[in-house]
């Protein structure tokens, strides 16, 4: 039985690292991952569910930060932007001009990675299907959308 | 985040949470269960709910539970609308499933937020209505199964205190043909302006309809005429659509006309999927 009243303790494991603190019992994910341990890539948008920009990692699946209680993720392994280094979809947004003014990217990265490692060779629906999840404000999504399908082609690879 | 002090409590056991949410009512917290999240959180930043104390159902075994147990099939209610997805136990289901907010809430949103939630589109109930599933509700009058249908009237029907363990369906209802028809106004991951769910069970077919009445509904009447084989398949669709129409509802996404005619072309592309020839 796990119990939080107000608030307490909690450890976060977050890129591979442990994080102890002192959490309310209503704090987000998202507000806990900048607000705590400055870990500011996942970026506050709509804060309801439905821009993804606060997308993060969990277990390896997206879940928007947003809508998920820091308290809920304890002990389990959480990915942020920060965390993501040298891939190939990384490569493949700049080498495709996968970003805007890039408030939407770090969300939309994690998402395609984590499409990318479910799904190596995604065919144009998953691909579509993922991404929605995903909005771009700046109406960026061809980019988007090719640097993805050059990342799972195989044509850029991780550095 | 929340914008007030909470209480969250995270049994592992049914009959735990239960006792947890008896006592912060009796505490005066008013008390919610919490599965998923998406729409509690949502909602309390907005302040159009204020649960004092969330009962997390997520580590409980039987809000867990999914497969196959003799003729039956068993979905938790804690279970996320993408493994339920995964699992591929029952096509409508899935297709249903498939078609609820976007992927990535989809690992987040469950299927009991979603049969229990205050949103009115609740689609991956159609599927279990016309499936015939039986649910199991636990609560301070101890743990029952009953029929879906029989709870379900717009929406589950639970007593205060009352909580959604999770849902079973025969095998066989499962193995039938179906259809799963859906339009909306703008993008695909906008909410329903009509979903249709269609199951053949027996040579007959089952329906229920979610967005265009503002409930899922699933009508008896209605699919007598869908099954009545001495009408052409176009009466039996008008008969339907005009059935449903006093409660088609109108707002500001799509009058109920409209409504009625992507109901009928969702009916018309069933009948060419599911419906023989017409009786000449």
């Amino acid at each position: 039985m796990r119990e939080l009243r107000g608030e307490g303790r909690i450890t976060l494991n977050v890129n591979g690292e442990k994080h102890s603190l002192v959490v309310r019992a209503g704090d987000t994910l998202l507000w806990v991952l900048r607000e705590r341990l400055g870990l500011q890539g996942a970026k506050r948008g709509c804060q309801n569910g439905d821009c993804g920009a606060c997308t993060v990692l969990l277990e390896g699946k997206p879940v928007k930060s947003c809508l998920i209680l820091a308290v809920e993720a304890e002990g389990r392994s959480i990915t942020t932007i920060e965390g993501l280094k040298d891939t190939a979809i990384q490569r493949s947004f700049v080498e495709h001009g996968g970003f805007q003014c890039g408030f939407c990217t770090s969300g939309f990265l994690l998402n395609a990675h984590a499409l990318l490692q479910a799904h190596p060779q995604p065919d144009p629906e998953t691909i579509r299907s993922w991404l929605e999840s995903n909005l771009c404000r700046c109406t960026g999504y061809e980019g988007i959308e090719r640097a993805v399908k050059a990342a799972a082609s195989g044509e850029i690879t991780a550095d | 985040m929340i914008p007030y002090d909470l209480v969250y409590l995270r049994p592992s056991e049914a009959g735990q949470a239960v006792q947890l949410f008896e006592q912060a009512r009796a505490d005066g917290l008013e008390p919610a269960y919490y599965a998923g999240g998406t729409e509690i959180l949502s909602f309390t930043r907005r302040n159009k709910i204020r649960p004092g104390a969330l009962i997390d159902i997520k580590q409980i075994p039987e809000c867990r539970a999914v497969g196959r147990q003799g003729d039956r099939i068993i979905f938790g209610a804690a279970l996320s609308l993408n493994e339920v997805i995964e699992a591929d136990l029952f096509a409508l289901l899935s297709a249903a499933c498939r078609r609820i907010a976007d992927h990535t809430v989809r690992n987040r949103l469950t299927l009991g937020g979603n049969i229990c939630g205050r949103l009115p589109y609740r689609e991956s109930v159609l599927p279990l209505l016309v499936s015939e599933a039986e649910a199991q509700i636990t609560g301070p009058g101890g743990s029952r199964w009953e029929s879906l249908g029989m709870l379900f009237d717009r929406r589950l029907r639970l007593q205060p205190g009352e909580l959604l363990l999770r849902v079973r369906l025969g095998r066989d209802a499962a193995r039938g043909p179906i259809f799963h028809g859906r339009r909306q106004r703008g993008t695909r991951v906008d909410y329903p302006l009509v979903t249709c769910c269609l199951l053949e069970v027996d040579r007959q077919i089952r329906l229920a309809v979610g967005g265009a009445c503002g409930y899922p509904v699933r009508d008896p009447e209605a699919e007598e005429s869908l099954n009545d084989s001495t009408l052409q398949r176009r009466q039996r669709i008008e008969r339907v659509v005009a059935r449903y129409a006093p409660q088609i509802r109108s707002d500001s996404r799509a009058s109920s006309e409209y409504r009625s005619f992507l109901f009928s072309r969702i009916l018309t592309e069933a009948a060419d999927r599911l419906m023989g020839e017409d009786v000449r």
